[in-house]
């Protein structure tokens, strides 16, 4: 069931088209990474799915209700945006309280609970304007989480989070999507989503360049592995005469890279040890999502180049 | 009328609890009590005067005059008051939604459970506690603080009594009511500029440079200002019906509006406070948030 559904969505701003044509859909229990170069349309994407923008064309549906009256989910839908948006003269509890009032009932997640998910339990009564940035961070996620949010929608929420910050905020993403919730995340941040998404969207110059499974964005590509040894131009000639072995290319004086699976590794490391290389490191190579991003980034731009 | 009283609710508890809800309830009860101990003051250098006087010609030193009539230093303490609880009210009018649009707090609450119309309305309803505490609050404390200094009495003159003191607390109760209409107006007035500004900062600005800027301008319109809320608000060029009051509590006679003056007072703010509402509400809609 799509929690979310845009369809040819179209939106300018004077003579910048910020998004064209754009259709992509959220369904339940999806770890969804709305992923996208700075200013490629994922801000004007997320505000129009929100209600916040009005589209100059097509249509927008959250949990059943069209974008302008989202306010008719009641709650379902939570969003953290960019920036902290928390009222600083208020502490970390009246913050939550504060949401709780306008969310208008108490079911549901209360604010210990929410408090304790994000690691902030115990600072009740500081004043949010005296908390680190991964703090606010952390407190305006714990302010999404009051209730009973079926969508978290999330915007670059990793941004200005140290590396244990990162961490933390992965693993949170991950107990909340075990706890049925969808998670919609827009972010730049390819590495860091790679390890959690399950289901990407890119978007290149306010286009979708494409929506999948993370592993079906992924694959595709023919299965490498990636070699460090002496002699490498030596090596290409025995590797090459070996069965189920497919490119092998010489990225360096020591090192290389096989087209073959992860189950032929061993054979290619008998067959060069044999030989007398001495090998120092042999591993899988999966195409990262960076490098599906840039290539994808690399071909939108060239071909938008060719129609100019 | 449910989404409208939700936000209402939240914006009255982010209000209340904050630091800044005490301190200018305190400020405000200062500066009019300040004002009542100002008269108390000038009064006591009056006499003090008037003893050096008869002592320093070799007269007979005056009768000690007891404490003078309560009425006329509450009115002041009370204007001065609400003067500056006006500003006070447009200025928080004025950044109530332009500041939480710059802050991310309307997309928070609009993505969550109100919708445009509500985030208004809400905000409008927070005016009404907000002005009666305006009107209220330096009210007790000049009403205190003259009876502490002061006897609260009619007002009389060579022995005859010029208005009496039933009479006082009518035309009290007048200017109370008086008072409340071109408030409530004000307070509109401070939403919809917040409605249409880009940020909290401008939208002060532009407030108070509209609101002061037809203050010190309103003697050029003449009688056309009364059509004008802004025009009956106690301020510093004060033409309120309070001020009024605290002439009738000095025992001046031609002090006062005409019926249909004091009529235009009541009336006239309503339908105009509705009319910057219903704009604001109009602005929200057509911004992207």
């Amino acid at each position: 069931m799509a929690v979310m559904r845009i369809a040819s969505l179209e939106k300018s701003f004077g003579d910048v088209r910020a998004v064209r044509d754009l259709s992509l859909s959220v369904e339940a229990g999806d770890l969804y990474g709305l992923l996208g170069p700075n200013g490629s349309g994922k801000t004007t994407t997320l505000a129009c799915a929100l209600g916040l923008l009005p589209p100059d064309a097509g249509t927008v549906e959250v949990l059943g209700v069209p974008a302008a009256r989202i306010h008719e989910t009641a709650g379902r839908i939570a969003v953290v945006f960019d920036g902290t948006t928390l009222v600083p003269g208020l502490s970390v509890r009246q913050n939550l309280t504060y949401a709780q009032r306008l969310l208008g009932h108490a079911g549901g997640r209360q604010p210990d609970e929410a408090l304790r998910l994000v690691d902030l339990a115990g600072r009740d009564h500081q004043r949010a304007s005296r908390l680190s940035l991964g703090q606010k961070r952390r407190l305006a996620i714990a302010r999404a989480l009051l209730g009973r949010p079926e969508l978290l929608v999330l915007d670059e929420p990793l941004s200005g989070l140290d590396a244990l910050g990162v961490v933390t905020m992965l693993d949170l993403f991950r107990r909340l999507r075990e706890d049925g919730i969808t998670l919609l995340l827009s972010t730049h941040r390819l590495h860091e989503m790679e390890q959690v998404v399950s289901k990407v969207a890119i978007i290149i110059d306010g286009r979708l360049a494409v929506e999948g499974d993370l592993t079906t964005v992924l694959g595709g590509d023919e299965p490498t592995l990636s070699i460090r040894l002496d002699r490498a131009d030596e090596a290409r000639a025995v590797l090459e005469a070996l069965p189920d072995v497919g490119t092998v290319t010489v990225l360096a004086d020591d090192q290389l890279r096989v087209g073959a699976t992860p189950a032929s590794a061993a054979a290619i490391n008998s067959a060069l040890v044999r030989s007398g290389f001495a090998i120092s490191e042999l591993r899988p190579e999966r195409r990262s999502l960076q490098a599906t991003f840039e290539s994808l980034v690399t071909e939108r731009r060239a071909a938008a180049q060719v129609v100019r | 009328m449910r989404g409208v009283l939700r936000v209402f609710g939240a914006e009255w508890y982010r209000l209340t609890r904050g630091r800044t809800a005490l301190l200018t309830t305190l400020g405000l009860a200062g500066v009019a009590a300040l004002r009542v101990f100002a008269a108390f003051v000038s009064e006591q250098a009056t006499q003090a005067a008037a003893l050096q006087r008869a002592l320093s010609s070799g007269r007979d030193a005056p009768l000690q005059a007891g404490p003078g009539n309560a009425f006329g230093p509450f009115v002041d303490g009370w204007l001065t008051g609400v003067t500056v609880a006006t500003l006070l009210l447009l200025i928080l009018a004025a950044r109530a939604l332009a500041a939480d649009l710059e802050g991310g707090l309307l997309r928070l609450a609009r993505t969550r459970a109100s919708s445009r119309t509500q985030l208004v309305l809400g905000r409008a309803l927070l005016g009404v506690p907000l002005v009666l505490g305006a009107i209220v609050i330096p009210a007790l404390a000049a009403g205190g603080t003259a009876a502490c200094f002061f006897d609260y009495g009619p007002v009389i003159e060579d022995g005859y009594e010029l208005v009496s003191s039933d009479e006082l607390v009518a035309e009290l109760g007048r200017g109370l009511l008086a008072t409340l209409p071109p408030l409530l107006a004000t307070w509109a007035f401070g939403l919809l500029i917040s409605a249409v500004s880009r940020g909290g900062t401008l939208a002060v600005s532009l407030a108070l440079a509209l609101y002061l800027g037809f203050d010190l301008f309103k003697e050029v319109l003449g009688s056309a200002r009364s059509y004008v809320f802004a025009a009956f608000n106690p301020s510093f060029v004060d033409q309120s019906y309070l001020r009024e009051v605290g002439q009738i509590a000095r025992g001046y006679s031609d002090a006062g509006f005409t019926e249909a003056l004091f009529l235009r007072n009541l009336w006239l703010p309503l339908p105009q406070a509705g009319l910057a509402i219903l704009l604001a509400c109009w602005a929200l809609r057509r911004r992207p948030l």
